[in-house]
């Protein structure tokens, strides 16, 4: 991570200090990705297929005659598909955690168009619970988040796919006793 | 069903058109990417490299299919 381009894209306050940033566990995007390259390679190798067959085959001679037109059509097939695997990986590379010595921000990213920022303050945090469900996610070790935070309105934030997810519990549960001590103990003595 | 006007264009016309409304669709998207990138990403080196492979694959692509309409 660019330290430098991070302070310039989050406004830190003064002394503020990142602990760490994280973003969703690799086997999401290697999912996705995987799933965009096998439908994007399927008409290639479709084509090799039928130009495996017999020199003589009526289909194999019909694509002889439009070797332009199929390279154009899987042309075609294969931008789109590079534009949705560059669609997926804008999502994931761009969604984002920043665990700060005072707050944590939450960046979400869903493809264009939506992104939303949240910052929740470590004093005000309340509940801090950790779901691993499944059994790709136990054996890669990655679940949901869910923080609860004091307040008047409603405002509990989750994310999906994080890694290693019980260090992280314990890292923002560390960074908030390190936060409610420097601040008195109190959570409502920043306030 | 006689009397209706039929269009007959030949394939050539057809998949220079495709590729003209391929070309704008891959502009307008490429500009919402850079914009997202150029905004939003926190590594220089992360957004060079993604900028090299989505250029270098898609514009290469685009070719391909600039030169099959050629060919046809």
């Amino acid at each position: 991570m660019d330290n430098k381009k991070l302070y310039e894209k989050i406004e830190l306050e003064a002394d503020e200090t990142v602990i760490k940033t994280v973003r969703k566990h690799w086997f999401t995007i290697f999912v996705e990705l995987g799933v965009i390259v096998f439908f994007g390679l399927m008409p290639v190798f479709a084509f090799m297929a039928i130009l495996a067959l017999p020199a003589d085959s009526v289909i194999l001679v019909l694509f002889q005659a439009q070797t332009a037109l199929i390279v154009f059509g899987l042309a075609a097939w294969l931008l789109m598909s590079t534009m949705a695997a560059a669609t997926s990986w804008t999502g994931y590379y761009l969604d984002l955690w920043v665990i700060t010595d005072r707050r944590i921000i939450v960046v979400e990213q869903i493809y264009y168009f939506n992104r939303k920022v949240s910052n929740f303050r470590l004093e005000r945090l309340q509940d801090i619970k950790v779901t691993i469900k499944g059994l790709i996610p136990t054996l890669l070790n990655y679940g949901t988040i869910r923080a609860q935070t004091a307040g008047a309105n409603e405002n509990n934030f989750e994310s999906h796919a994080l890694p290693d997810p019980r260090e992280l519990q314990a890292l923002i549960q560390t960074a908030m006793d390190s936060r409610l001590a420097t601040i008195g103990g109190l959570p409502d003595a920043a306030f | 069903m006689e009397n209706l006007p039929t269009l007959n264009l030949p394939l050539q016309t057809l998949a220079a058109l495709a590729f003209y409304l391929f070309a704008i669709i891959y502009i307008i998207f490429t500009t919402i990417f850079y914009y997202h990138w150029q905004s939003y990403s926190m590594s220089k080196s992360a957004s060079v490299s993604t900028y090299i492979a989505y250029f270098g694959i898609t514009l290469t692509l685009l070719g391909l299919m600039g030169l099959a309409v050629l060919a046809l």
